[in-house]
């Protein structure tokens, strides 16, 4: 199942993206990963407005285009992981938030890594694969 | 330090306020960004200028003649654009004591030819195709609208004609959105369900080169009491009568002699108009350029009226006509004496009869409970109350109560008390259901569902969806299933959007969302897809506002559909119209800090200004 994650800093700049294509849809035209961008960066205005109305990071399914749905997470430190997903799976989700949150804490605490600039770390995206394979 | 620099995001507001701006309380203390906004104002005023009285007017020939002499199709055509915008005076009885409130208002002249159900319009085409040779353009001002692929033609048309016009650094790419909206709200067909277009006045004019005004007038009452009306168009209807001096041909003092006996005959509707002459400018020393002024065509030409002209090679979109000054300053205090001592004090005294009159049907529940108890329990004596739907015809006739009660709920509608308007749509609501009345059903949904929107009371997220909602789902359903009438239900779905998108509050989600059902509809085909997209960024750009704090904006949202859109139109090779949404989603997306997004709008530019030159 095709999708797309984003974390995103706090001038709107991408710390870090990742295309999440299953092998079967591998041939099909991956030109749409430019939509992809715009679509995240439209949904920062409605994250922007959850944040008051919501008490918990998980800020579920906060906007649709056409068939895609795109749910996001919140931290503290006001930096938006965005995930742009086909199918309907909260539960999965949730649970990839909190973990991806995790490993980013483990980012943050590297002291060589300034927040808000992009993740290079080979480390890190391998761990973010592995782990989008688990719960998506 | 690198850890402060992290907190830069962090927007420093005091949780309090904000929740009040959530959660929205009274809308007088809301914070500015969410107070009434122009794109609200402009969306209100456009739905307030469409539902307006309706006056058919009726002229002698010298009239049409004279008027054919200063460059118009006929009278009719004359008087439309000073319809357009009037100042009315409403009066308002605050605790007793009376107040009057300054309103823009509208009135649509029409001719008595207009007074047709499509059905008849129809046949009567047919029926002339056959051996009358004149142009169709003589019949232009009496077309309604309500067919959807002329409207389709006149929106295309109008973007392309926007499109090339407009040239310079700020021009706003909402507009077509607004002319298609207005186009959807003008030309209202005359029909059984909704009574707008039923006329509510008549006006007859003679010109000072009738031998005998007096007899002029009664020949036009006559003409139109033997009109052809649909039997479900009410007869009732206030008089009112203007004699045209032209001061060049005819004599002021018999002019003057001649109206004080018409006035004496008919009453206080009657009104003077007169056209200054060549005489006069000469002797008060003033210049041509001066003393004339531009008068633009009438907005709310329908559909199928702009679809005739634009065939017909005319300027469909920019029709401009001099006039002298003061004539159109004589005019203009016709119009508005028209409005306010005739028109609105007799719409007034209409509203205030049906109320005492229907009050008995108005009811409580309880009263209608007994009713339909006696009409279980009791076989013999049903009540003769309900049920006056005549299914062969599909209407109610003008004299029974439900029909009042329409015609009273759009009066109070047409005089802006939209609150006791939207309580009596809501109570016919189950009568038309009970009745099987579909299209009186579908009809009332739409207008209760419209005018809740009209009001200016807060509307919560809570209400929205228990109310607003299903409402519009319903209406929409029972146009299309039941009705076959999809002008109808987009007419209702346009409307409710646009007007639910400029409420103070999170409602323009909503309002895209249900937008984006006329992408499920195929409307309009491939030019939908483009035209759609736009009109969901300008949905979007209502909530832009001037004020630093971000809250409610949706600035990306607005420069991501115009992107979109720009796509779209270039795939439909309008080269101009995608550069003109580029230039909007340009602004946000060069200073973002997100590389790739820079880079392809960058591309993008590039790539259009290579496709204009």
């Amino acid at each position: 199942m095709a999708s797309y994650l984003a974390i995103i800093g706090t001038k709107d700049n991408p710390v870090y993206e990742l295309e999440i294509i299953p092998i079967k849809e591998m041939n099909e035209d991956i030109l749409k990963s430019h939509l992809h961008q715009f679509v995240a960066h439209a949904s920062l205005d409605l994250i922007e407005q959850g944040q008051w109305t919501s008490n918990s990071l998980y800020l579920r399914s906060i906007d649709q285009f056409h068939d895609t749905m795109i749910s996001a997470f919140l931290t503290p430190s006001n930096i938006k992981f965005i995930l742009l997903h086909k199918t309907k799976n909260d539960d999965g989700i949730k649970l990839f938030f909190q973990e991806l949150h995790e490993l980013y804490i483990k980012m943050l605490m590297n002291p060589f890594y300034e927040p808000n600039q992009p993740i290079h770390s080979q480390a890190f995206d391998l761990r973010v694969r592995t782990l989008a394979k688990r719960q998506l | 330090m690198s850890a402060r620099s992290s907190f830069d995001g962090f927007i420093t507001r005091s949780l309090t306020e904000l929740s009040q701006a959530a959660f929205g309380l009274n809308e007088s203390k809301l914070p500015p960004y969410l107070q009434s906004s122009p794109a609200k104002e402009k969306l209100e005023f456009f739905v307030q200028q469409a539902y307006c009285p309706h006056v058919i007017t009726l002229a002698t020939r010298e009239a049409d003649t004279f008027l054919q002499c200063k460059g118009f199709r006929d009278l009719v055509d004359f008087l439309r654009p000073f319809g357009d915008n009037i100042d009315g005076r409403l009066e308002n009885k605050i605790r007793g004591e009376k107040a009057f409130r300054n309103l823009k208002f509208s009135l649509r002249f029409v001719p008595l030819n207009a007074v047709r159900s499509p059905q008849q319009i129809m046949n009567d085409k047919l029926a002339r195709k056959s051996f009358d040779t004149s142009p169709p353009s003589k019949y232009a001002n009496c077309l309604p609208s309500g067919n959807l692929a002329t409207l389709q033609t006149v929106t295309e048309r109008f973007v392309d004609y926007f499109s090339e016009n407009e040239l310079g650094e700020d021009v706003d790419p909402s507009s077509p959105f607004y002319y298609f909206f207005q186009r959807l709200l003008s030309g209202i067909p005359v029909s059984a369900h909704e009574t707008f277009a039923h006329p509510v006045a008549s006006l007859l004019v003679v010109t000072s080169h009738s031998v005998n005004p007096l007899e002029d007038f009664m020949q036009l009452y006559k003409q139109l009491n033997s009109a052809a009306f649909p039997h479900f168009v009410s007869r009732d209807l206030v008089h009112c009568y203007i004699y045209l001096h032209d001061d060049e041909n005819s004599d002021l003092q018999k002019s003057v002699e001649a109206f004080e006996l018409v006035r004496r005959s008919f009453g206080a509707n009657c009104y003077f108009l007169k056209f200054s002459s060549l005489k006069d400018a000469v002797a008060d020393n003033k210049s041509d350029i001066d003393l004339q002024q531009e008068v633009n065509g009438t907005q709310w030409k329908s559909a199928s009226e702009l679809m005739i002209e634009i065939e017909t090679g005319n300027n469909a979109f920019d029709e401009v006509h001099l006039l002298p000054l003061p004539d159109i300053l004589a005019i203009k205090k016709v119009v508005y004496d028209m409005l306010n001592e005739s028109i609105i004090p007799y719409m007034q005294r209409c509203v205030h009869l049906w109320t005492e009159r229907l009050s008995a049907y108005r009811g409580s529940f309880t009263s209608k409970l007994l009713l339909v108890s006696r009409k279980y329990f009791s076989r013999q004596s049903a009540p003769t109350d309900y049920g006056h739907y005549d299914p062969t015809t599909s209407c109610y006739f003008p004299d029974k109560p439900e029909a009042q009660l329409r015609r009273l709920a759009d009066h109070h509608f047409m005089l802006r008390d939209y609150k006791v308007a939207s309580e009596i749509y809501e109570s016919l609501e189950k009568t038309f259901s009970d009745d099987k009345a579909w299209c009186y059903l579908a009809s009332c949904q739409e207008m209760h569902a419209v005018s809740m929107l009209m009001q200016t009371q807060l509307l919560t997220q809570k209400n929205r969806s228990v109310y607003l909602y299903p409402l519009l789902e319903q209406s929409m359903q029972t146009y299309i299933d039941r009705c076959h009438m999809p002008y109808f239900a987009i007419r209702a779905l346009v409307t409710v959007c646009s007007l639910l998108s400029t409420r103070p509050g999170l409602s323009v989600d909503d309002s895209v969302r249900w937008f984006s059902r006329l992408f499920e509809f195929n409307l309009f085909s491939a030019f939908g897809t483009a035209f759609w997209s736009t009109c969901i960024a300008t949905l979007y750009s209502s909530k832009d506002s001037e004020s630093e704090s971000s809250f409610g904006q949706r600035k990306r949202k607005t420069a991501f559909w115009y992107l979109v859109s720009t796509s779209y139109w270039l795939s439909l090779n309008r080269p101009r119209m995608a550069n003109l949404c580029l230039q909007y989603a340009y602004e946000v997306y060069e200073t973002s800090h997100w590389d790739e997004l820079r880079v392809t709008i960058k591309n993008l530019k590039d790539q259009l200004e290579h496709s204009l030159e």
